[in-house]
């Protein structure tokens, strides 16, 4: 208990001396888990949100629509069918275009009276329920669409003002809103509600169709109920069309099974990036630790001891980077799994799937990043410890006899990079992340420009708005994580190698070639990041995209120096702020 | 070992490389100061102090610990630059050129040698010495074969390849000093060079700098060992940052044979 103690107090006032670690070290593993968390809470979210929407509008467990003219009878033939729990009253509607803002789009127009049904109440989300002359629009469509309450949409070649807006789960989110398209394949498009009457009057000489919203006793049954029970008896012989909530639910995520894979596969490249920030931010932390590590054995404490001391920091900071990562991710989920806004946002408590897989992220990344420079200082003897450098010293015969014949700056650059060659290989996975990225980003660009030339559909471009959305957000993440990386790393190679830098400086080594040296073992290293980024990021889009068409070689061309361009200015900032003093002050500096 | 001929009187370009031009002393400053600030307090390290150091000469810089010896001998190689007054090497005044001009004057003209070796721990003994070589842009050969002549100058010669984590500390202070002439300079300044060496090495390393004392090398050492700088031709006292007495001493070698064990 007395041990548990201290390390807290250890960790405790370690935190507090150094904020600015623990604050980097959160923001990073948290992008990770966030991403992750997204990536795998946006079909729950969808799950939550339709159920909710089910919930509060009394959603139907089977809707069935037909083209019986006598619905009614069609209607009670259900409702003494066995498994049937209730059926409302069919509803009229047919299938016309709308008009609003300039905008053409395809509707079902639905007739409905103005007290509640049984079964299926959408819910009011904005303004009032159906009135003589006025429309109601389904809020994802409207949302589509552009209108709002008091605008004006023309049915039909009528006008009608919008007079609220509303949600319902009797069929699945815009653009799958238009369920009276009849039999023969179904146009996309959206739902507005009118009174009974004016719908009757807005179809003119269009024929009608019905929706039978039916509620089950058995909700989950609806697959064996309609194989088994609906039978052609009941039927009749008119067209009958049957659709379980299920079904509806799955058109509802069909929208985001694109997205999955880059939220998925981002959060892997953000961990990627994370481990990066991590084994930096260790790296820089490696002398420190190593003191204290020997202060601690030289006072009896056990290598346990210091290996729970050093590593209680950076797990405790996972477990934090893993709940603030999956708070967002939650709290984020609803409102990309409901991308037209025809369903209740609902922020639902992670899974334990999640919970696991996001803790499991965070504390891999962590031990991952730090687990190096812990064991080195954990195994090595105490007196080593007080007296040695936190790193092991590695002569490289053939590469310092290789650099001697290139120029100063480069010289000293591959020297470095030769001493931590552990820091290159993660410099060089931090750019690849980040180029794998921006490669998929640009692939996807491209290859939605070749799809929409050869025409898309409504759902296409609705999933390639979401799809591009995330791909935006999650390669903004990763540059952002890539530039706090490249600064820190940069830092921490300046930090590390400070002693050598300054001894360079004292032996004729201008502050220029020293930035230029810190420039050169962050590049080489990206080169190969990019190298390695580019196919990597074009194929893994080709595997989950049914249309790849390769960005432009003139782009790569400009893309590859820039991001080494933006590499070499990152790497110059804390190189410089290292070099700007006399190289006196840096070799006397303890 | 014999004195090189073209070292005593070199001087210094205006971009800080070695010329040819007369200069007599070598390294000079005038009214020299240097203050710290440290918080709200101000530490005036180095307090007006003048010196004139012929070329040839051996200068030891003693006083007690703080009292500005390492402060005054970074400003005088251009490791660091004064508050107030000038400083002169090889006729070329060095206190007011930018952090560029004064590496390129340290390449040729500045050899140091620390208390703390700083030696690069992942480099040999040889490579070691040919680096300020390299830095200076001299072929890689050369600098090679200069570094062999100067690690067998300083009893070396087998410890070529060894990491410095393989030498002793008497050995890694040597192979510093082999480094610090590997270009040449116009004077070695030397920072508490046996402030870390036992009795032995010390000796090893004073028997270096009567070497080069007697090839006509400027050489000032900083230091605290009264034993150590009785070896020197010169010696200035500094209490705090301030030249407190400028004492010459015979310059029979003397001394040093008696500090060595040596009968003269």
């Amino acid at each position: 208990m007395g041990r548990l103690l201290l390390i807290w107090r250890l960790v405790a006032r370690d935190l507090r001396r150094s904020p600015g670690e623990a604050v980097v070290f959160l923001v990073a593993v948290t992008a990770a888990t966030a991403s992750l968390t997204l990536g795998m809470a946006t079909d729950d979210a969808v799950a939550a949100g339709y159920l909710k929407t089910r919930e509060a509008t009394a959603g139907p467990d089977i809707v069935a629509v037909t083209t019986d003219p006598d619905p009614a009878a069609l209607a009670r033939r259900i409702a003494r069918a066995p498994g049937t729990d209730t059926v409302a009253d069919p509803v009229p509607g047919f299938s016309t275009t709308v008009r609003a803002h300039g905008r053409t789009e395809n509707t079902a127009v639905e007739g409905r009276e103005r007290t509640a049904s049984a079964v299926d109440r959408p819910l009011v989300t904005s303004g009032t329920w159906v009135r003589d002359g006025g429309a109601v629009v389904e809020r994802g469509f409207a949302q589509a669409l552009g209108v709002r309450v008091g605008d004006r949409v023309t049915i039909g070649g009528r006008d009608y003002p919008v007079v609220g807006t509303a949600v319902s789960a009797a069929t699945a989110v815009y653009p799958w809103g238009n369920w009276a398209s009849g039999p023969g394949p179904s146009d996309l498009g959206g739902r507005i509600w009118l009174t009974t009457d004016d719908a009757r009057d807005a179809a003119g000489d269009a024929s009608l169709l019905y929706l039978l919203n039916i509620k089950l006793s058995d909700p989950g049954a609806t697959r064996s109920w309609t194989s088994t029970v609906l039978t052609d008896g009941i039927r009749g012989q008119a067209w009958v069309n049957t659709h379980p909530w299920q079904s509806l639910l799955d058109g509802d995520t069909r929208l985001l099974r694109s997205a999955r894979p880059a939220l998925v596969i981002g959060g892997g490249l953000l961990a990627a990036a994370a481990l990066v920030t991590l084994a930096s931010l260790a790296a820089v932390r490696a002398p420190r630790d190593h003191r204290r590590a020997a202060l601690f054995k030289a006072v009896g404490a056990t290598p346990r001891t210091v290996a729970a001391l050093l590593l209680a920091q950076y797990l405790l900071l996972a477990v934090v980077a893993a709940a603030a990562g999956v708070t967002v991710g939650c709290l984020t989920a609803p409102a990309l799994a409901d991308p037209s806004a025809g369903l209740l946002n609902t922020a639902g408590p992670p899974t334990t799937d999640i919970v696991v897989a996001v803790t499991l992220l965070a504390v891999l990344v962590a031990l991952t990043g730090t687990l190096g420079p812990v064991v080195r200082t954990v195994r090595s003897s105490t007196v080593d410890t007080l007296a040695d450098p936190a790193h092991l010293i590695v002569h490289r015969p053939r590469l310092t006899a290789m650099t001697v014949h290139l120029p100063t700056a480069l010289l000293i650059g591959v020297r470095l990079i030769a001493r931590r060659p552990g820091r290159a290989v993660l410099s060089a996975v931090g750019t690849a992340a980040t180029t794998v990225m921006v490669t998929a980003a640009l692939t996807f660009r491209v290859s939605l420009e070749a799809e929409t030339a050869q025409g898309t559909s409504t759902f296409e471009n609705i999933r390639n708005a979401v799809t591009g959305q995330v791909m935006l957000g999650v390669t903004v993440a990763l540059v952002a994580l890539s530039v706090l990386n490249t600064v820190l790393v940069s830092w921490s190679t300046a930090v590390q190698a400070r002693r050598a830098l300054a001894v360079t400086r004292t032996l004729g080594a201008t502050p220029g070639q020293v930035v230029a040296a810190l420039c050169t073992a962050q590049l080489l290293p990206a080169v190969g990041g990019i190298a390695v980024g580019i196919p990597t990021g074009v194929g893994l889009f080709a595997l989950f995209s049914a249309v790849v068409v390769t960005p432009p070689a003139d782009w790569l061309a400009v893309a590859a120096p820039a991001v080494l361009l933006a590499v070499a200015a990152l790497a110059a900032l804390p190189a410089w702020l290292h070099t700007r003093g006399p190289a006196g002050l840096a070799v006397s500096r303890p | 070992m014999t004195a090189r001929g073209g070292r005593r009187g070199r001087g210094l370009s205006r971009r800080g490389e070695v010329g040819d031009a007369a200069a007599d002393p070598v390294l000079r400053a005038v009214g020299l100061s240097r203050v710290y600030v440290q918080g709200d307090s101000t530490v005036l390290a180095v307090d007006g102090v003048d010196l004139d150091i012929p070329s040839g000469q051996t200068l030891a810089v003693t006083g007690p610990s703080g009292c500005g010896k390492s402060t005054l001998l970074h400003l005088l190689g251009g490791l660091d630059r004064p508050d107030e007054g000038e400083v002169w090497l090889g006729g070329q005044r060095i206190d007011l050129l930018g952090e560029r001009a004064l590496a390129r004057l340290r390449r040729r003209a500045v050899g140091f040698v620390h208390q703390d070796f700083h030696l690069m721990d992942e480099l040999t003994a040889a490579e070691n010495v040919e680096l300020p070589a390299l830095l200076a842009g001299d072929p890689p050969r050369i600098a090679r074969r200069r570094a062999a002549a100067l690690l067998d100058r300083v009893g070396l010669a087998d410890r070529d390849r060894h990491l410095p984590s393989k030498l002793s500390g008497g050995q890694r202070q040597r192979v510093a000093i082999a480094r610090a002439l590997v270009n040449e300079p116009l004077v070695v300044l030397a920072d508490e060079p046996t402030g870390n060496l036992d009795t032995t090495a010390t000796h090893d390393v004073l028997r270096l700098f009567a070497d080069l004392r007697a090839t006509g090398q400027t050489l000032v050492l900083v230091t605290h060992d009264e034993r150590v700088a009785a070896t020197a031709d010169r010696v200035v006292s500094l209490r705090d940052g301030a030249s407190s007495e400028d004492t010459p001493l015979a310059a029979d070698g003397s001394r040093l044979g008696a500090l060595l064990g040596w009968e003269e």
